[in-house]
């Protein structure tokens, strides 16, 4: 293996193709939350989903929600059906916290069918009750430290705090996930490692993009598994 | 050396996604001795150094290759039910945007690249696999 041939390849590469660079660079959170939603997608249908999607009324295009602002019936979503279960994926849902009034806004939601308003209502819509998502993702453009895992630890406290119980079994076809396209740093892994022997039911999905370039391989069919 | 290499090889490439490439393979630099013990094989500076290099341009050909698959999935998702356009955030990430085809272009041209340079096949290998492989 010659690696100054391999410098030099490489190097001619990002010089022909600086402006690609450039917007890959800019493009790298939105594609991340694309990415997070197309790979929560992606693993309902290595489960055996079906998926469509859905665009709000009287459009055609997919309108990705980029924020916390904004109504969802204003934006796209992925509906994943097998059988009779049927599941909404939406991109920064906002939801009830399950202990208190407190609102919060999840990368990824997997909603109940139905939970999610697709026209105004003749109430102020501010966001679904607690009980009708199912489960969430998060996603960060961040290596995996070990205050980003307490943080994750502390949302899925305040939005799903069941998975958190050992002794509350949970039929999902996804726990609460932690997506990032980094790796673990310092003794994060020992940290993640140890919420499996205390019963914690999430995921961790490190280097997030390795996970997708394996799909896309055919070498994995879920970038969580 | 290794990292030295790998900052001259990014040099053009902007901050924030050489600092990822770069983060990758420090962190693959840490594991390296544990991967040889692991491997059973005795440490040897020189192979450590390519498998740090080559950890390095693993994480640059994925970041392209996963944003790439994305684009691609979700626009042949979306095709099913639209004409394919995506929307976000004032942003055009169709099939028929400038991103996309830039993109396909740079994907196009850095697998080109590594496939010349015989790098590829050993980009697909565990890090386990590497330490045992010959990389002369």
């Amino acid at each position: 293996m010659n690696i100054n041939a391999i410098h030099t390849a490489i190097k001619t590469v990002i010089k022909n193709h600086s402006h690609a660079f450039f917007q890959l660079g800019s493009s790298q959170s939105k594609l991340l939350e694309l990415g997070s939603i197309v790979g929560t997608a992606e693993h309902f249908k290595s489960l055996g989903y079906s998926i469509s999607v859905v665009n709000p009324v009287g459009k055609t295009d997919f309108i990705a929600k980029v924020g916390t602002r904004g109504f969802p019936w204003n934006f796209s979503h992925i509906l994943v059906s097998n059988g009779s279960r049927h599941f909404e994926l939406h991109m920064n849902l906002t939801v009830r916290s399950a202990h208190d009034q407190g609102v919060y806004c999840v990368d990824v939601g997997v909603a109940e069918l139905g939970s999610v308003p697709s026209a105004p209502g003749t109430v102020p819509w501010i966001c679904i009750d607690n009980h009708h998502l199912h489960s969430f993702a998060e996603a960060k453009k961040l290596v995996i430290y070990p205050m980003l895992l307490a943080q994750f630890i502390g949302i899925v406290h305040e939005i799903k705090p069941e998975y958190l119980n050992p002794h509350i079994i949970i039929n999902s076809q996804l726990p609460p996930t932690l997506i990032s396209i980094g790796h673990y740093s310092g003794n994060s892994q020992n940290i993640a490692a140890s919420f499996v022997t205390r019963g914690f039911n999430i995921l961790i999905a490190e280097n997030f993009d390795h996970r997708l370039s394996m799909v896309n391989l055919g070498m994995k069919s879920s970038p969580f598994t | 050396m290794s990292i030295q290499l790998l900052h001259e090889t990014l040099e053009e490439l902007p901050w924030a996604l050489r600092e990822q490439v770069i983060s990758y393979a420090e962190s693959v630099r840490s594991a390296l001795p544990g991967i040889f013990i692991e491997a059973e094989v005795r440490y040897d500076k020189e192979k450590a150094d390519k498998i740090i290099y080559l950890a390095g341009i693993k994480k640059l050909d994925a970041l392209i290759t996963s944003n790439q698959w994305v684009l691609k999935s979700a626009t042949s998702l979306l095709s099913k039910h639209n004409d394919g356009k995506i929307k976000f955030g004032g942003s055009d990430y169709s099939r028929e945007g400038d991103f996309f085809r830039n993109l396909h272009r740079l994907s196009l041209a850095i697998e080109s690249a590594l496939y010349k340079n015989g790098a590829k096949e050993l980009l697909s290998m565990s890090y386990l696999a590497l330490v045992k492989a010959d990389l002369s």
